[in-house]
């Protein structure tokens, strides 16, 4: 499970792409902060990325199978961390059609939810954070480009609230309150406790009151005020450990809604922060395709119009500058990873990335065949993992390897039966 | 053919059989199988679940419409057609009845985060902005008020926790607090500019007794560093200005704004927009402003000259030497004002009957009591009332136990009273009881009706005067219900109304979601406020003179204030507050399809879709369900390459027949909107270097041809029906919390129906959606 990046990746090519980031002496105050037992303890992180508006997977896929394929237009970017990385392509998840709407079934798998015929089940990620999240003074991370959509979803079928603002996340996640403020936190938590407790009483009289209908939705609610009882009395004792610093400055938004490779990328700074102070370590990324016009050099249309190119050679060529410029931004954080180093080695050693989209085709409104990368963490990479465009194999698949890789014993998930052929642990 | 037709398992046999001859005779030969026309297999289409039944529902529709089977396929006897839409109209309707009779049509609907947020407004008397901290609510058929869409997890529940604690601690400060936060400043020109003049900044320049900023893109030029405010709340200007250098037919639009006014901090909200004139005019704004936050009041419209500087930074004289259009203003007062009671009311709202020791610190201040015993006897009558209002339905003992017997324990435990009722307060806010709407299968009761009808109506609780009206059991009657709903329409609670509706019905609230391109020169964000504006009094203007429904499309007026009116090239007489103008009958501003906002919201900024904007007319205006595009066939990937314009795409498009079904329903609505580009100003060719003359000529679905918007306008507004059975139905859905399904059309008929002597006016329609079934049932 431990990489070691020097033997890895060029120290050099890691410095070039990682910009500036958190000083070194910091980093060894914090691993001394953190303990001694955290330089042996394995810490995976999982940070799933799913693009609205699928991609033009012609540029994404190589041609050729396995190790040593030629590098497409889309991947160029990521040349320089070939061996950080896998392409699969010729996959989808079993049963998921509906288009835009598979938006909710991505990360969950579920056919119905995507159709609204079922509730939803809950997400890879949130499997995981639900394994190891207690360990972590935010047991995952929802965050967009904008909007509080995400593909994130509990047990109970309820979708997670993304955080679109990184300059309240930066302030959430490293923002100290002073003492007296953090000891009425305390009082506040355990007070929480109480007052869960008492509307759970309450809410089994009402539960006895009201008809079939009503009590399955009162189910939802009595699992979330479990659910936030357990929280509120974790919480309570990260109250009593201070929260990291961070030299970097708080971020500033973006406020263009259509700047998606800016607020991309902004966004991408804090998410480093938050994995490298080890605050969390799930993270879903809900890369939403807005309507308007993205401000890059080239490009005159809307995205999501763009994304309906219908084989346009214009609206194509604009469509694939937008594109490109998501995975670069992509590409900058997983450098930006490498470069980062706790007790157990660099962040991308320890760090499970996802980029996907439930959208194969935009244009057709296609759920096959989607566009799938996956970097870091404890896989053996560098090839292009090419399974059948007419017959696909399950993408659930996947999220039965993610899972092992964070510990959970299942052989599971959803339509996953088992783990990815041919993709195995380094 | 193979096999027999599966046909679901209800209904008597003969009805069985009518659905079998009908569907193997008419449907199967396209319908059967992997291959089966637009993924519609008859043979195996089940009645296992509501996905199921939905499907059945398009099929009554296109088969009642004569859509289906297509007219060149087969030719049906009309009593054919009669008896298998009558039979399956019916096996529909049993089915969702019996239903809903068991457990209502609607299910475990909750508050939104804005209902939510105005509770706690009434219960506490509270004015501090809550609902803007959090996500909005996901909206689920246009709605968040649908239940079927209203997520419940831990987080909501910790938001909600968090949410509650806010609004307490609001309370409890204000309460407890020496005296009412209320504060008046005054300052003239020289306090409002720049303090040194030597030095390049974006503060105003002190000039002839005038804080000056000039015509610019600059952001926050000017600000104003006097205006800061000391501490968050509600605060009142009233500012006195006048243009300079003013272009000769207009004045100079200027908008106010605030914010931290600096580049780590670049968020502003807006809180209003005015014409200057020649002539000095006072004017008034009320905006929520943070501790910090200070004013922006800048003028920078693009249609004028813009002040040139070098590096960003305005030196004092640069403007006057450009002879740059600018404001000048003489001075501003400031007062921090309450929006909703002075802190005796909110005094009044936590312990009623209490006298307060007063602190800044509320923890440090008092309840005076003089021993346990009133300490507890006061819980005993204090919080049972409190959570019958929060709860809106008296209460039996039981169910407020809970709550006390805590607050007594609290007590025992030696905390003092005013932290008991905190707890207390704090468990009531977060109960089930609070956050969702208790209604039981069948006739809802009258507490129940009353809740339906004041968060309909004013997003909010009902007022005591309604909940009399329930207890006294006037709610169970037309008269009563009627009565009280005209009370509450006429109340100016319900102001916000058709702004709440507007944001969702017609996607108000996502007016600035996408930023027009620069090609839309003319547009700002001026513009975009006073297009939100002109909607809403519009609609404000109908719901007030009941006026009829078909006017919502060809109105001969509109509301415009004068930045609207260059805007839209309507010559007219107005100030800067939309007032109502009368159009002549060329003009194409008249109705919803001509105004800024649905031509703006119905556009992502940079183009127009015909499909997109279709779509959004069928839906929202003409109540017409236009379904997602089919799960995925390969071949259906269009291939335009070649198209030279929207047209000719969507002619190559529709060359698909699977593809045709749906799209004539909606291209038509979409090509008649064509003259209006993404902005919602009017043209005649495509921008960009094609220039390709727009043709908004097209056939409806029914065969009427139209040769351009004008025409297209007349045909939609000659059947007032359906845009009424729209409005109802839309009504209805944010009302209740469910779309208006097929058992419940009748219903709406009967509203419509209702409503025809008055010419469908839209108060009347408003009011039998309130009389009717689908309202008062649950």
């Amino acid at each position: 499970m431990n990489i070691d990046t020097q033997q890895r990746l060029d120290r050099r090519t890691v410095l070039r792409g990682a910009g500036v980031s958190v000083s070194l002496p910091w980093l060894s105050a914090m691993n001394s902060a953190l303990g001694a037992g955290s330089r042996t303890t394995p810490k995976p992180r999982f940070v799933a990325m799913t693009l609205s508006l699928g991609m033009v997977t012609s540029e994404l896929n190589p041609s050729e199978k396995g190790r040593g394929y030629k590098l497409t237009n889309y991947l160029e970017p990521l040349g320089d961390l070939r061996d950080h990385f896998t392409v699969i392509s010729g996959t989808s998840l079993p049963g998921v059609t509906s288009g835009h709407r598979a938006e909710a079934s991505i990360f969950t798998g579920n056919a119905g939810a995507a159709t609204g015929r079922n509730r939803n089940t809950i997400s890879v990620d949130q499997r995981i954070a639900a394994h190891s999240g207690h360990e972590t003074r935010f047991a995952s991370l929802a965050v967009s480009n904008s909007g509080s959509s995400s593909p994130s979803y509990t047990a109970g079928g309820a979708m997670v609230p993304a955080t679109e603002s990184p300059s309240q996340l930066f302030a959430d996640l490293f923002f100290e309150e002073s003492e007296a403020e953090r000891k009425r936190q305390f009082n506040r938590l355990r007070h929480g406790r109480t007052v869960m407790d008492l509307v759970l009483e309450d809410a089994k009289r009402l539960n006895r009151e009201l008809g079939a209908g009503d009590r399955d939705r009162l189910d939802a609610y009595f699992t979330s005020v479990r659910e936030l009882e357990q929280r509120l009395a974790k919480d309570e004792e990260w109250t009593k450990s201070p929260k990291p610093k961070v030299k970097a400055k708080p971020p500033v938004d973006v406020g263009n809604q259509s700047d998606v490779v800016a607020r991309q990328k902004v966004m991408q700074d804090v998410l480093a922060l938050a994995l490298e102070t080890d605050s969390t370590r799930v993270i879903s990324y809900n890369f939403g395709g807005g309507g308007g016009k993205v401000p890059l050099d080239g490009v005159y249309e809307g995205y999501h119009s763009l994304s309906h190119h219908g084989k346009d050679e214009s609206k194509l060529r604009q469509l694939k500058i937008v594109e490109k410029a998501i995975i670069e931004n992509w590409a900058g954080f997983l450098r930006d990873l490498a470069g980062r180093r706790d007790g157990n080695g660099d962040l991308l050693g320890q760090t499970t990335l996802l980029l996907t989209s439930n959208l194969g085709n935009a244009a057709n409104h296609s759920n096959k065949n989607l566009p799938v990368l996956l970097a870091g963490g404890p896989f053996r990479h560098g090839s292009h993992l090419a399974f059948d465009r007419n017959s696909n194999y399950p993408l659930s698949n996947l999220y039965v390897s993610l899972l092992q890789a964070h510990g959970v014993e299942t052989d599971t998930f959803a339509t996953g039966t088992g783990t990815m052929t041919g993709l195995d642990f380094a | 053919m193979i096999g027999t037709v599966f046909v679901f398992i209800c209904g008597s046999a003969e009805s069985a059989d009518i659905r079998r001859d009908f569907i193997e005779v008419n449907c199967i030969d396209c319908h059967e199988g992997e291959w089966a026309e637009g993924g519609l297999d008859l043979t195996t289409l089940a009645t296992d679940s509501e996905h199921d039944w939905e499907r059945w529902v398009r099929v009554h529709d296109r088969v009642a419409s004569g859509e289906m089977p297509p007219p060149d396929y087969a030719e049906i006897p009309s009593a054919k057609r009669q008896r298998f839409v009558g039979d399956l109209s019916r096996q529909i309707i049993n089915h969702q009845s019996s239903k809903f009779a068991e457990a209502g049509r609607v299910r475990g609907r909750r508050l939104t985060m804005v209902q939510i947020e105005r509770s706690l407004h009434d219960l506490l008397k509270i004015d501090i902005p809550l609902a803007s901290r959090y996500p909005d609510d996901a909206r689920t058929h246009g709605y968040s008020t649908v239940a079927d869409g209203q997520p419940m997890s831990l987080h909501h529940m910790r938001q909600q926790l968090d949410c509650v604690d806010l609004a307490l601690e609001e309370a409890f400060t204000r309460a407890f607090r020496p005296k009412d936060a209320t504060s008046k400043r005054f300052w003239n020109a020289k306090a409002l500019s720049r303090e040194k003049s030597s030095r390049a900044n974006r503060y105003a320049e002190l000039l002839n007794g005038h804080a000056v900023g000039y015509n610019s893109q600059l952001p926050y030029y000017p600000h104003f560093k006097a205006t800061t405010a000391a501490r968050d709340g509600w605060y009142r200007f009233t500012i006195t200005a006048k243009a300079i250098n003013k272009p000769e037919k207009n004045g100079i639009w200027c908008s106010v704004r605030s914010g931290k006014c600096t580049a780590s901090a670049p968020t502003m909200n807006w809180i209003g927009s005015f014409e200057a004139t020649a002539e000095p005019r006072k004017w008034t704004f009320v905006g929520w402003l943070q501790e910090g936050d200070r004013l922006e009041i800048r003028s920078s419209d693009r249609a004028l000259k813009n002040i040139r500087s070098p590096n960003g930074q305005i030196a004092a004289g640069l403007g006057a030497q450009q002879k740059v259009p600018g404001l000048a203003i003489s001075s501003i007062v400031q007062e921090q004002i309450n929006l909703s009671g002075d802190d005796a009311a909110v005094r009044e709202a936590i312990a009623p009957g209490l006298r307060f020791k007063r602190h800044e610190n509320w923890r440090l201040g008092g309840l005076s009591v003089r021993n346990d015993r009133e300490a507890r006897r006061a819980v005993m009558r204090i919080v049972p009332e409190f959570a019958e209002r929060a709860f809106r339905r008296p209460l039996d003992d039981e169910a407020v136990a809970p709550y006390v017997k805590q607050a007594i324990k609290d007590l025992s435990d030696g905390m003092p009273l005013r932290g008991a009722l905190f707890g207390a307060y704090r468990a009531i806010l977060c109960s089930p009881r609070f956050l969702y709407f208790q209604e039981d299968a069948g006739p809802l009761d009258d507490y129940a009706v009353a809740s339906r009808l004041s968060y309909f109506l004013w997003n909010s609780m009902p007022d005591d005067r309604l909940f009399a009206a329930a207890a006294e059991g006037r709610l169970s009657s037309d008269v009563g219900l009627r009565a009280e709903a005209e009370r509450m329409l006429d109340d100016p609670r319900a102001d916000g109304f058709v702004t709440d509706f507007a944001d969702q019905w017609l996607d108000l609230c996502d007016i600035a979601a996408t930023e027009p391109d620069r090609r839309f020169r003319e547009f700002d964000m001026l513009v975009r406020q006073s297009m939100v504006a002109e909607t809403v009094a519009f609609l404000g203007d109908m719901f007030d003179r009941d006026v009829g429904v078909g006017r919502l499309i060809d109105a001969d007026y509109a509301f415009l204030d004068s930045r609207l009116a260059r805007y839209y090239r309507v010559d007219a007489d107005v100030s800067d507050r939309v007032t109502r103008v009368e159009l002549d009958s060329r003009s194409e501003r008249g109705g919803l399809f001509g105004q800024g906002a649905i031509l703006k919201v119905t556009a992502n900024g940079t183009e127009t879709s015909p499909v997109v904007r279709g779509v959004w007319v069928a839906e929202r205006i003409l109540g017409k369900h236009i379904p997602a595009p089919p799960d995925n066939v390969a071949a259906l990937e269009p291939d335009i390459r070649n198209a030279k314009t929207i047209r000719d795409l969507l002619e190559k498009h529709r060359a698909d027949e699977a593809c045709a079904a749906c799209h004539r329903h909606m291209d038509p609505l979409g090509f008649a909107l064509e003259n209006f580009d993404p902005a919602g100003q009017w043209r005649t060719h495509y921008e960009g270097k094609s220039k390709h003359k727009i043709d908004a000529s097209y056939v409806m679905n029914d065969g009427q041809p139209f040769s351009g918007f004008h025409e297209f306008r007349e045909l939609v507004a000659d059947e007032p029906e359906p845009l009424a059975h729209n409005l109802v139905s839309q009504l209805l859905t944010y009302g209740t919390g469910r779309p208006v399904e097929f058992v419940d059309r009748e219903a709406v008929d009967k509203a419509v129906a209702a409503t025809a002597s008055t010419d469908y006016g839209v108060r009347s329609l408003l009011l039998e959606a309130v009389l009717s079934p689908v309202f008062r049932e649950k």
